[in-house]
């Protein structure tokens, strides 16, 4: 299994009291890097966190598996939501495949962090 | 200052000639020289006491006869050149010949012959001195012969070459009548016979091996790294009585041992000579030191024969392998792989399988004469193996221990052997060396592979039964993953004939065509499914799926799925129940996972169609008039994810000549462009499709890709003929 299409990195953004964990993807999410995402989504630093956001900025295409492991986190995380460009392709195929109410999608990292902290008061 | 007078000034004759002539007398016949003169018809004329114990004739006896007494045959006619040399006043000076002695022994001397001239000058005889320089010659020419040697030996690269030529030179060049080579085997306790010359076939064909404690010349210099030497028959015989029996013709025989540096003798060269040779420690040390220059050859060649040995080893394990992982095929693997082996390592091989049912198979004999493989074959069919022999290919698989026999013996054969006949046929054969080795991986025992020599003569050591061990292990690992390829697709293939429903119901009104291609090489299973029930009120139940993931586990998860979303999709209901119940079904497994459904019923009667979405791409309707829309009522999320599904359900409505596309998205989805592009494609495409439901079906996929679509693909046309139910 290659697993090389995909480069995954935590980053720490505190946001007023509030602790937030960035996943930041470059590369495809696909069957053969889903993996390493799921497992990003499932660490001790995102469990912690109060607010989880996924950085798809830089993610050309997701498919089925990527999908599942987005929607999963969705289901197990309380603030977990997704920063995209609304006109790229993922946000079309997230629409295409009706999750965008499931999934939280905003237009940039900011916004999703502010919106998401926001809600936890 | 001196009383001695000497010669006064105008003094020019010799100083001798001042001497008395009794004292010149005593200069001659003190003399350790032979000195003679002769007239010039070459009669002797005087002989000296010199020239008596050098010839061994006393003076009385030669006086007055011709010089060419002491002249050898091979030499005749040279004292009447030497005469004639020195009448023409050239003189003859330490000029090196041969003289023969009474006795029949030949001398080398170096000869000086001078006129003698009377008062007047005339010529009227000569003298000559012979000073003999038979040892210094030998000398000399045993070191030329040892020169000779070294060089020969510096040429020769391999071991028989490097024995050759020490036999050529020690028989030839120092007049031995017979040499042996002997060799110690590997194991150290045979002398092997390594060359030859001079004997005869029925001589030494007792002699091929020989143990190294035999009472024998060669066994004992090897034993003792020490010359072993007899002069006489006499005493060989008495030495030797071991030789009793064997045929020697000659007289003297001189055992030389072939030792490293370090001392350990290797082997040992004999030489035998016809006449008895005193072996004088001139001799000795010659021959030894001779040992010594071949033996060094022979190490160097032994060594050079290894490394090439090595290499072809590895050249050939290079080339098996090349062939074990050429090909998924086992048969044809097995196949040439014993071609090879009979090609560089033995006159046979062959190969053995355990079936399932534990019985050996044999599945490659190979031998470079096909006619020899047609008898082998008929052979083996006419008398089959013993499953329970303890030895053999049957015995090595059982223990999983290789055998080795270096000679087989015969009694092999006969225990071998089912009958007369059999015996008869298999000593035919000439069956001489063999090893079998097992074909074993992970612990386990896959069965034997056999390598025999016959005709070539070659003789398994242990190096060689490493060499096949090593071939064995390569064979069958990639036997073990052939096997478990052929497994896997056989248990693959198995798997998705269960899937799948292969047949498609036969309604009225209705023309359905399916296809299924999963991606991946190799692979027949994956997690996208397609399927289509007949219900009771006369409706059809469509069902499009995609599991997510790919082979196996998907296709695992699928077939869990897709019989109880049939069950429930045949016994009535509308298409969002039976997406909630395969949500149940999905929830309910150990694994997480997700799944795309598009769940439509259909009615022919009316044309009237129900469906809903979970995540899955829209159907495609193509109307008869061409229009071609979308059914992209709001769905739900793919199934299995979240704990509730509330998918909700749409309607639409298709008359006769319609046709419906349900599909999973490797039809249309692809890595370098949006998802939406692949609808739009899909959207021009059936505009143009062709009408029949198989037809549609085929075109579509090859417009889209064909064999290269890189995911699985699952699709169902239906074409609404309107045909009364």
């Amino acid at each position: 299994m290659k697993g090389t299409g995909l480069e995954l990195a935590i980053e720490s953004r505190p946001l007023g009291e509030r602790s937030c964990a960035v996943v930041v993807a470059r590369g495809e999410i696909d069957l053969s890097t889903a993996p390493e995402l799921k497992k990003a989504l499932g660490s001790e630093q995102c469990g912690a966190a109060d607010v989880v956001v996924v950085d798809l900025g830089e993610v050309p295409f997701v498919d089925s598996s990527g999908l599942a492991a987005l929607l999963s986190a969705s289901r197990d995380l309380d603030a977990f939501g997704l920063a995209l460009d609304s006109q790229s392709a993922v946000h079309r195929l997230f629409e295409l495949v009706e999750v965008d109410d499931q999934l939280r999608l905003f237009g940039s990292l900011d916004e999703a962090l502010e919106e998401l902290a926001g809600e936890l008061r | 200052m001196s009383d001695d007078p000497g010669p006064g000034p105008g003094a020019t004759r010799p100083s001798f000639a001042s001497l008395p002539a009794e004292a010149l007398i005593a200069v001659v016949e003190s003399s350790d020289d032979a000195i003679l003169t002769k007239d010039l018809e070459g009669r002797i004329t005087s002989w000296n006491p010199g020239a008596a114990r050098l010839y061994g004739y006393e003076a009385d006896e030669v006086v007055g006869r011709p010089v060419s007494l002491i002249i050898p045959p091979h030499r005749e006619g040279e004292d009447a050149r030497i005469l004639a040399s020195v009448l023409e006043g050239k003189p003859v000076d330490h000029y090196e010949t041969e003289r023969v002695a009474k006795d029949g022994r030949q001398v080398v001397v170096s000869l000086t012959v001078s006129p003698i001239k009377d008062e007047s000058g005339k010529v009227v005889g000569a003298s000559a001195i012979a000073r003999e320089i038979t040892a210094q010659h030998r000398t000399r020419e045993l070191g030329g012969r040892l020169q000779e040697l070294t060089s020969e030996l510096a040429r020769r690269v391999l071991p028989d070459e490097v024995i050759e030529a020490v036999l050529e030179k020690a028989v030839g060049g120092l007049g031995a009548g017979a040499g042996t080579v002997g060799l110690l085997d590997e194991a150290g306790e045979e002398i092997v016979l390594a060359g030859s010359a001079g004997y005869s076939e029925e001589g030494i064909a007792n002699w091929a091996r020989f143990s190294i404690d035999a009472e024998v010349p060669l066994a004992v210099a090897l034993r003792t790294a020490e010359g072993v030497w007899t002069s006489t028959r006499e005493e060989l015989r008495g030495r030797f009585p071991a030789l009793e029996e064997t045929e020697l013709p000659f007289a003297s025989l001189a055992a030389i041992p072939l030792a490293t540096d370090a001392g350990e003798a290797f082997g040992a060269l004999a030489l035998s000579f016809a006449e008895a040779r005193p072996f004088d420690t001139e001799e000795r040390d010659f021959l030894l030191e001779c040992g010594r220059q071949a033996a060094r050859a022979l190490e160097r060649a032994r060594l050079y024969e290894a490394e090439r040995r090595a290499n072809e080893r590895l050249e050939f394990l290079a080339e098996a392998s090349t062939i074990l992982s050429g090909t998924l095929d086992l048969q044809t693997a097995l196949e040439q792989l014993a071609s090879l082996s009979v090609r560089s390592i033995a006159d046979w091989c062959g190969v053995d399988l355990l079936a399932e049912d534990g019985s050996l198979n044999n599945v490659a004999v190979a031998h470079v004469d096909p006619a020899k493989v047609r008898m082998a074959r008929e052979l083996r069919e006419r008398y089959p193996a013993d499953p329970d022999a303890d030895r053999g290919a049957p015995g090595v698989v059982r223990t999983g221990e290789p055998e080795l026999y270096p000679e087989i013996p015969d009694a092999v054969l006969v225990e071998t052997a089912q009958d007369d006949e059999h015996l008869r046929l298999i000593r035919e054969l000439g069956l001489r060396s063999a090893m079998i080795v097992p074909l074993a991986v992970r612990g386990q025992v896959l069965g034997a592979l056999t390598l025999v020599a016959s005709e070539s003569g070659r003789r398994f050591d242990e190096s060689e039964l490493s060499l096949a061990m090593d071939l064995a292990r390569r064979a069958a690992l990639a036997i073990d993953n052939s096997l478990l390829f052929k497994r896997e697709h056989e248990a693959a293939l198995v798997l998705q004939r269960a899937l799948l429903p292969r047949s498609l119901p036969d309604v009225e009104g209705v023309e359905l065509a399916v296809r299924y291609m999963p991606a991946g090489p190799g692979l027949e299973v994956g997690g996208d499914w397609y399927d289509i029930a007949r219900r009771g009120d006369g409706t059809l139940a469509m069902s499009i799926g995609d599991v997510a993931g790919r082979g196996v586990p998907a296709a695992s998860i699928m077939g869990r799925v897709r019989p109880e979303l049939h069950a429930f999709m045949s016994q009535g209901g509308d298409p969002a129940e039976a997406l909630v119940h395969a949500h149940r079904v999905l929830r309910d497994l150990d694994e997480e996972t997700m799944a795309t459904v598009l769940q439509v019923n259909f009615d022919p009667r009316d044309g009237s169609l129900l469906y809903a979405r979970a995540g899955h791409p829209p159907a495609v309707l193509r109307r008869p008039d061409g229009r071609v829309t979308m059914l992209a009522g709001k769905g739900a999320p793919p199934l299995g994810v979240f704990d509730d599904c509330e998918p909700e359900v749409h309607s639409a409505s298709l008359e006769p000549g319609s046709l419906l596309l349900l599909y999973t998205d490797g039809l249309i989805e692809r890595r370098s462009e949006p998802l939406t592009s692949g609808l739009e494609r899909l959207d021009h495409l059936m505009h143009e499709a062709p009408e029949s439901a198989e037809s549609c079906a085929d075109w579509l996929i090859e417009q889209l890709g064909g064999q290269a679509i890189p995911d699985d693909v699952a699709l169902l046309v239906m074409r609404s003929t309107g045909a009364s139910a």
